[in-house]
């Protein structure tokens, strides 16, 4: 019968979430650093993600990316925290402006240490480091980061083009200060 | 391909984003020029170093206790979420299932009441008609310790005038005229005590045979009004007792009739008493 039938499919939906959608958490957690910046912070939203997921666990296609389905999720939810506590900015066009100031592509450091790294991730502009973190570190495909910030799939990729740039610019500067690990000749091209 | 040409799709090369012919060209081109190469291996060097940075970075490592915790609420809500839906599914039986019973214990009801009322039938619950066998006993060694043996002391007293005789002649004796098309007499009206219990006794005569309504004023029988629109018929004695409630009252009408010419009696009287508030 109908009721039956329906019966044993959420059951097994929700005996899958287990399998399916908790082994993500660690990724959640990371990416929610990245939202938040706080380690409490971070918390709170992974765990309301995750909670969000189980009641919307009927509208995940097994099979799919689960991981990106609760990145959306999260992103979602990160939206509307911002907006609750009044934090969300509005940028005109940031591609435009930093555009600018990317005349030329700086070579890239080769003896990187963690911190600096970190410290240069750190400069780069909101939007633009966003899209670098979810493609270079979560490794999500053009498609998916565009699903979950909900922006067309160009500017993905021009976002990632150009926070890849940036953060170029960002460790090329630090080279220069710090002395380490550019080729000075390349680095005055 | 140029340079320039790979300078402007490298960054989708290194994302695994361009389809495989693409790829084809780009790493042909690749492979003859060293300039292009050199900033290649430089972007994917970065990528690589971005990955395991913040892979490893303390900050971005989820809580073990965290997690730990995180994962029981969710399988506790998982089991609570299956428990509740599973609930929901079994009422879309029940509920169908509850009125299919409702509707046969309805019509059950209905078929076995009507036929209590052609045949007479005892429907009552069987405490009730324990309580109401136990009384009819009394009943009617009431009527013949009362009717029959002070018969003459009731005839003599069939003229004079007492209290209450007017509504006994209403609500008896003109209602089983009418049902039995023949002059119904009332000897006497008054209350009687038997065995402990006290009665409101109607002593009537019917073509030559006494006839007695007791209403028992002693007790009430605890008795759902859904269960009081029964009549019941037995034998006492030679005696035909046809009993009924009214009110929770038990009221029987006693005599040596035909089964039938009593339960009619009894019939009657119980339509009679229907409109009646309290006796």
């Amino acid at each position: 019968m109908f009721g039956i039938k329906w019966f044993e499919n959420k059951h097994e939906n929700l005996s899958a979430f287990e399998a399916e959608a908790m082994p993500f958490m660690p990724d959640l957690y990371r990416v929610a650093m990245w939202l938040t910046r706080n380690r409490t912070d971070a918390e709170d939203l992974v765990q309301e993600t995750m909670m969000q997921a189980i009641k919307s666990f009927h509208r995940y296609e097994l099979g799919t990316n689960c991981r990106a389905w609760l990145t959306t999720i999260m992103y979602n939810l990160n939206f509307k925290r911002l907006k609750k506590m009044g934090q969300m900015k509005i940028i005109d066009d940031p591609e435009e402006r930093i555009a600018e100031t990317l005349a030329f592509e700086p070579q890239v450091p080769q003896n990187l240490t963690d911190e600096v790294v970190i410290a240069a991730m750190q400069n780069v502009p909101e939007h633009f480091r966003q899209v670098v973190a979810l493609a270079d570190i979560e490794d999500f495909s053009y498609k998916e980061i565009a699903a979950i910030l909900n922006i067309p799939m160009g500017t993905v990729m021009s976002r990632l083009s150009r926070g890849r740039k940036v953060l170029r610019m960002e460790l090329a500067d630090y080279a220069r200060k710090y002395g380490f690990g550019v080729n000075q000749t390349a680095a005055a091209r | 391909m140029q340079c320039r040409e790979f300078s402007e799709i490298s960054e989708a090369y290194l994302s695994d984003e361009l389809l495989v012919e693409t790829n084809i060209q780009v790493f042909e081109h690749l492979e003859s020029c060293p300039k292009c190469r050199q900033q290649f291996a430089e972007k994917r060097h970065l990528r690589q170093k971005i990955k395991t940075t913040f892979g490893r970075k303390e900050d971005f490592l989820i809580n073990p206790v965290f997690a730990g915790r995180l994962k029981e609420n969710l399988r506790q809500n998982i089991r609570q979420q299956t428990t509740r839906r599973g609930f929901f599914p079994t009422l879309r039986f029940l509920v169908p299932a509850m009125a299919i019973i409702l509707i046969v214990f309805t019509f059950g009801f209905i078929f076995l009441n009507s036929s209590g009322k052609n045949n007479e039938s005892v429907l009552l619950p069987s405490g009730i008609t324990n309580g109401l066998t136990q009384i009819s006993l009394i009943a009617a060694g009431n009527h013949k310790d009362c009717a029959l043996e002070k018969l003459e002391q009731w005839e003599s007293m069939s003229n004079s005038e007492y209290h209450q005789k007017a509504f006994f002649t209403e609500k008896v004796v003109d209602p089983l005229k009418t049902t039995f098309s023949e002059d119904i007499e009332m000897l006497h009206a008054h209350n009687c005590i038997y065995e402990g219990k006290e009665f409101t006794h109607v002593v009537l005569r019917k073509n030559g045979h006494i006839v007695s309504v007791f209403i028992d004023i002693t007790d009430k029988l605890p008795v759902k009004k859904a269960t009081s629109a029964q009549i019941t018929s037995e034998q006492e004695s030679g005696l035909q007792v046809a009993s009924f409630l009214k009110d929770s009252r038990a009221i029987f009408v006693i005599s040596d009739l035909t089964e039938a010419e009593n339960l009619s009696a009894a019939r009657t009287l119980f339509d009679s008493f229907k409109g009646q508030n309290a006796i």
